[in-house]
């Protein structure tokens, strides 16, 4: 009955904001002109500009919001009467912030003829909510947004060299490309040893499992004022 | 309400921030008193159940704070003013209060700190005190069966700290810990000194004044008072003196005014 209110009270803080809107615009336009280009150039201008660039930077301004020092949460907790409603208050307010953005660039994305990369985009929404949710269990604003840039953009980037290398990748590179770079992984896929519809059903179970941990961990964690 | 704590021990790495912590406290108000680092707020965190102990352990009325599922309503909390980095409008949170079927309070809190006045501000812009307000409005306005408070009135004019302190003075179930004497001798009627983790004094009021100690203020600094002076922080004095003698130093001119010493003398011994 209360959480509609943690909701209401994370999304507040997330919108209206002027920079995530630009960044949306600006997320919007790389998607657009990268595809634009793609059927002379080929994907990878998209990957580097939406996977590596603009989706997680767009993932730090949602997720900043929920890096909060151990202060403010502690206020949180008892302001909505326990972790549960502070866990789904955030949840569901970075879900909504990152539907936005996520949706808007699979939209564009169907509409240039690449149906083949709605759902690895789609899938970056549980996979950034489940990087999110477990930072935010352990980390701070700082340690919480550089964590999940580094996780969500210089891993891919990594990975994109990775697979560039002529000859396939293993099943642990293959696993965390699916995960972290699940639009990369989808158009280097001949270079993976496991097919792009069994890694999204494994990049998904895995970011599911990491939510249900990260929301146990949370409801049972100390906190030190 | 009964406090009670067995050999408790809570450890930060290798540093115990309180250690083989033993008291029971059969009070409605009990006040935790030390200087900085002396455990208070590690104590405060145990009974309000956000952190386990590392050894030993707590109770409240029968229960441990830290392993009761419902203990984010039964026990409401106030700790050093939240470094606000929000920006929600005072009136967002006050409309999150209202929604809460506990918080039955609110408009009464609201009228007593006079948050009306900076209802449309966001709280990161809030100045020290008025965060600190906005922080105790979420304890003081909810029900519970306990309400824990750590340093209450720090960042608050002295005006606005004698409300809130008359507040927290008529209701039961409390446990704060402060560094100001006269706040903890104004609200509790039990008290536990803390030094470097560990309880160097520990009873209710009747314990605390039963001493032939007094607190003295001078008419002057350089008044000589001729009684054993304990300890001296200027003017003001602890000195060991009969009845009769402190009388006779008011009556002769040398004093402004006089009480028995209580928590400042027992809080010196601390030091």
């Amino acid at each position: 009955m209360y959480t509609p209110k943690a909701v209401r009270w994370y999304l507040k803080n997330m919108f209206p904001h002027p920079v995530t809107e630009i960044l949306l615009g600006l997320l919007i336009m790389g998607t657009w002109y990268t595809l634009t280009d793609a059927t002379r150039f080929g994907l990878y201008e998209f990957v580097v500009v939406v996977e590596i660039i603009f989706l997680p930077i767009y993932g730090v301004l949602i997720a900043s919001h929920l890096f909060r020092s151990t202060r403010v949460t502690l206020f949180e907790l008892s302001l909505f009467n326990g972790p549960e409603n502070v866990f789904i208050g955030r949840l569901t307010a970075s879900f909504l912030g990152l539907l936005i953005g996520v949706s808007l660039v699979s939209l564009v994305s169907y509409f240039h003829g690449y149906s083949e990369l709605v759902i690895p985009i789609l899938l970056k929404i549980p996979t950034y909510l489940s990087i999110m949710m477990t930072l935010m269990t352990w980390l701070d604003f700082l340690g919480g947004t550089l964590s999940f840039y580094i996780l969500t953009s210089a891993v891919p980037m990594a990975l994109l060299i990775l697979l560039s290398k002529p000859y396939p990748s293993s099943l642990a590179v293959t696993l965390v490309a699916y995960v972290l770079a699940p639009i990369g992984a989808t158009v280097k896929v001949a270079k993976l040893t496991l097919s792009a519809q069994a890694g999204y059903i494994i990049a998904f179970a895995i970011s599911l499992f990491l939510l249900v941990f990260s929301y146990n961990v949370f409801r049972r964690k100390d906190f030190r004022p | 309400m009964i406090v009670r704590a067995e050999n408790l021990g809570v450890k930060y790495g290798e540093i115990w921030g309180i250690r083989d912590l033993t008291f029971k406290a059969d009070t409605e108000r009990l006040a935790l008193i030390g200087h900085n680092g002396s455990g208070k707020t590690t104590l405060l965190s145990v009974l309000s159940g956000i952190m386990h102990p590392t050894t030993g352990r707590a109770e409240i009325n029968g229960w441990e704070p830290y392993r009761r599922k419902d203990k984010w309503i039964a026990i409401r909390y106030s700790f050093e003013k939240p470094d606000f980095r929000v920006p929600i409008r005072v009136k967002d949170l006050v409309e999150t209060l209202r929604a809460n079927p506990l918080c039955s309070n609110i408009d009464e809190m609201i009228e007593a700190f006079e948050i009306d006045r900076f209802m449309e501000e966001r709280l990161n812009s809030l100045s020290s005190g008025q965060a600190q307000l906005c922080n105790l409005l979420v304890a003081l306005s909810c029900e519970s069966e306990v309400l824990i408070l750590d340093e209450p009135t720090a960042h608050l004019d002295s005006y606005r700290a004698g409300i809130v302190d008359d507040i927290i003075s008529q209701k039961n179930g409390v446990i704060i810990a402060t560094h100001d004497i006269e706040e903890g001798e104004s609200i509790a009627d039990y008290f536990l000194v803390l030094k470097e983790g560990q309880k160097v004094w520990e009873g209710d009021r009747k314990k605390l004044f039963s001493e032939g100690i007094y607190e003295v203020m001078l008419t002057d600094v350089k008044v000589n008072p001729q009684v054993e002076t304990i300890y001296r922080f200027g003017s003001t004095l602890i000195v060991k003196a009969s009845r009769e003698e402190v009388v006779r130093m008011f009556l002769g001119g040398k004093l402004l005014g006089v009480k028995k010493a209580g928590l400042r003398y027992v809080y010196s011994k601390s030091r």
